[in-house]
């Protein structure tokens, strides 16, 4: 298909075209400067609209295979869409665990060329057990674009270090989810005052800061390339900036949510509020809003956990933890850093960077992998109308600004209604 | 005032001063119907309360049961010693079944913390939280509040200790939310592994010496060492426990006033009290047990909403 954009903003760092309105053409997935004698199918008046490029969330439960019911291939697609997003980084935890180069390409070769590619994670231990070593060559060649064993992290030290060592040659990043599992123990929410008038165990702070010392140790002495997938304290913060001063190979993402709220949200027990790790406190909240705007942290990511009702609709301490957010990917990554630019670094170049993908350029002669966005309309999030399979989401019936208007990638488009 | 601010009973948190003293002052009205020859009233005639409880009790569902009936309420007791999720229903399931019978008021024992705050988003009825977990306990906080007043007059002022594993009790949390609202300045003690690190958040104090704590009270309310709720050792053994942290006889008489000794039971005679304390004459542990029906029967009028 040919498609004309008229009088869009193109809000792309990398782009000559960086914060100019013009009209453009995509012929066949290719960006071109539109002339008259270019003839297309459809022509879009974008006058008040922005394009920017793809989005890419790097941490999703996608469900498939194993947990359908909760989220498969195409809801994850059209939720995806919705958010702005191209491409989604599926973590390990299907069933079966994606541990062999069969499971990677069972995701890569079902989503390539789509709108919305899968880029699998390969589990660093077999089921996500901890303890023996998975191929992760094979699936690193296969099209694995990095290993975890989210949503846990690796107890075993030494386990974690050989995972870090093994691979190097492959240029491989292990991804540390940061969670000290016995020391959370039994603990539902943050430890501090909330956690005291619920009555419940809190989880320190520790459990993470003690976990990125470990990690941030074991690298230091390996060499190898380590990426944190959810930051979510202060004293976390404040690790990840001395290792990067020291120069060692470290990202660090933190979760949209842990931008937005702050762990008074559970204090009436709702579910919905529940994630692992824990939503902390407004101090934490803004270390890591500043540690986002120095770049610190790199990465913005939704944890988009996808749960059935079953899951969510019981007492505090039954309930599965996890937000279900990709589709309001944009908005609530806008919301969090009110930049776009942050936007843009933070969901489409950063995690691109980490990966070794191609990053998207909105561009003469580049292959359009972009997002027309609605930067200024609010709109209502509606259950209803959502995409995804699951609603364990605190964001329904809620405002939200920053719309997703349609999606270009691999020569296709779609809007989103 | 004479309305609750509040539908339902889940927390002291949650309920303001005037809802407290509105209470205590309706439980005087109660304590003295049931110390009558006829100790029955027909106020609750037209209303059937259902009493859940997902978790051993026998003192607070006797309680319970006995203030409905003084009130001459319709009651349904449902009980289950494991949770409902574990028999494959949901709580909800459950309860929506219980209430689909025309239930009016719900009272709950649950082992989850926050179990009555789910069933307030998701049902109608009254709902009166008999203990959930180790988060709330409000009847226990006031009936201990009206036996406190009962024997030392306002509590504004008083210096109220609590001693045990803070940690995993609701009676303690509860009665930390009741006794700073009263106006109390309230102490806890216990091993440091018992007592939550930011609790003094709370508005209250700790003290790790029991006799220093014992000495700054008037009363002091000792909590049971909850083994149940322990599923990592928190303390070393039993009798380390009583020798530090136990309260006897000797430790007693070596103040220079006598304290008011409470007890939310069951206790561990021996460990956490002993026997000749919990039987002393400074013991009000079998007037609280009584206050509770009394208290209990107040807390379901006022929801009710006769007052």
């Amino acid at each position: 298909m040919r498609y004309r954009l008229n009088n869009v903003e193109i809000i792309d760092p990398n782009s000559e075209w960086n914060r100019t309105r013009k009209d453009i053409c995509i012929i066949n997935g290719i960006i071109s400067e539109a002339k008259d004698s270019i003839e297309v199918d459809e022509v879009i008046q974008a006058d008040g609209l922005s394009l920017i490029p793809g989005l890419c969330e790097t941490y999703a439960s996608i469900g498939d295979p194993g947990y359908e019911y909760r989220e498969d291939l195409e809801s994850i697609a059209q939720a995806a869409l919705s958010g702005g997003v191209t491409a989604v980084c599926a973590i390990a935890n299907n069933h079966p665990v994606t541990q062999h180069k069969t499971h990677v390409e069972y995701l890569v070769n079902n989503t390539k060329g789509n709108l919305v590619e899968v880029w699998p994670i390969g589990a660093v231990t077999e089921d996500l057990k901890g303890y023996n070593p998975t191929e992760m060559m094979d699936m690193a060649y296969a099209g694995a674009v990095a290993f975890s064993d989210a949503p846990h992290s690796v107890e075993n030290s030494g386990v974690m270090m050989r995972a870090l060592q093994y691979a190097i040659p492959f240029d491989g990043v292990v991804i540390s989810s940061a969670y000290d599992e016995g020391l959370a123990g039994d603990g539902q929410v943050n430890e501090g005052v909330v956690s005291v008038n619920m009555g419940m165990k809190g989880i320190p702070h520790l459990v993470e800061s003690l976990r990125v010392y470990r990690d941030l140790q074991l690298l230091e002495y390996t060499g190898g390339k380590i990426h944190f997938s959810g930051i979510s304290t202060a004293s976390g913060v404040q690790q990840i900036k001395e290792a990067k001063a020291k120069g060692l190979k470290v990202t660090a993402a933190t979760y949209v949510h842990h931008l937005l709220l702050d762990d008074t949200q559970v204090e009436n027990f709702d579910t919905n509020y529940k994630v692992i790790p824990p939503l902390r406190t407004s101090e934490d909240v803004n270390a890591l809003k500043n540690a986002v705007q120095e770049g610190v942290i790199d990465i913005i990511s939704t944890q988009h956990t996808p749960l059935d009702t079953e899951a969510k609709r019981l007492e505090f301490e039954y309930a599965s933890p996890g937000m279900a957010n990709i589709e309001f990917a944009f908005s609530l990554a806008l919301k969090a850093t009110n930049s776009i630019e942050t936007v843009i670094q933070t969901m489409a170049i950063a995690p691109r960077k980490l990966f070794n993908k191609d990053i998207p350029i909105i561009s003469e002669g580049k292959q359009a992998n972009m997002v027309l966005v609605d930067l200024n309309t609010s709109y209502q999030v509606s259950l209803s109308s959502r995409k995804s399979k699951s609603a364990n989401s605190p964001y329904f019936g809620q405002e939200l600004k920053g719309k997703v208007v349609a999606v270009f990638n691999n020569g296709k488009m779609a809007k989103n209604g | 005032m004479s309305h609750l601010s509040t539908k339902h009973l889940i927390g002291i948190k949650d309920i303001t001063k005037s809802d407290i003293e509105l209470i205590l002052q309706t439980a005087s009205t109660f304590k003295e119907v049931i110390n009558r020859p006829i100790k029955k009233v027909p106020t609750l005639r037209d209303l059937t309360i259902a009493n859940l409880f997902f978790e051993n009790s026998t003192r607070t569902r006797t309680s319970f049961e006995l203030a409905q009936k003084r009130l001459s309420a319709d009651i349904v007791n449902f009980t289950s010693s494991s949770s409902s999720v574990k028999k494959g229903e949901t709580l909800l399931d459950t309860v929506n079944n219980i209430l689909a019978m025309k239930v009016d008021m719900v009272v709950m024992r649950h082992p989850s913390p926050g179990a009555p705050n789910f069933l307030a988003n998701h049902i109608e009825a009254n709902i009166l939280n008999a203990g959930d977990g180790t988060h709330e306990h409000p009847t226990q906080a006031l009936l201990d509040a009206y036996s406190m007043q009962e024997k030392i007059g306002d509590l504004k002022g008083k210096n109220i200790l609590i001693i045990g594993d803070i940690m995993h009790s609701r009676v303690a949390l509860s009665n930390i939310y009741c006794l700073t609202k009263l106006g109390a300045n309230v102490k806890l003690c216990g091993p440091p592994t018992l007592i939550p690190k930011y609790i003094t958040e709370l508005g209250v104090t700790i003290e790790y010496n029991i006799q220093k704590a014992l000495e700054w009270c008037d009363v002091a309310n000792v909590l049971r060492i909850q083994l149940e709720r322990q599923n990592i050792k928190l303390f070393p053994s039993i009798r380390e426990y009583a020798l530090y942290f136990g309260v006897n006889k000797k430790r007693l008489e070596s103040l220079n006033k006598p304290i008011v000794i409470m007890h939310p039971g069951p206790i561990n005679r021996g460990v956490e009290l002993t026997s000749d304390v919990a039987d002393s004459e400074h013991s009000i542990i079998l007037d609280q047990v009584e206050n509770g029906v009394a208290v209990r029967m107040a807390c379901m009028y006022l929801l009710a909403g006769k007052a």
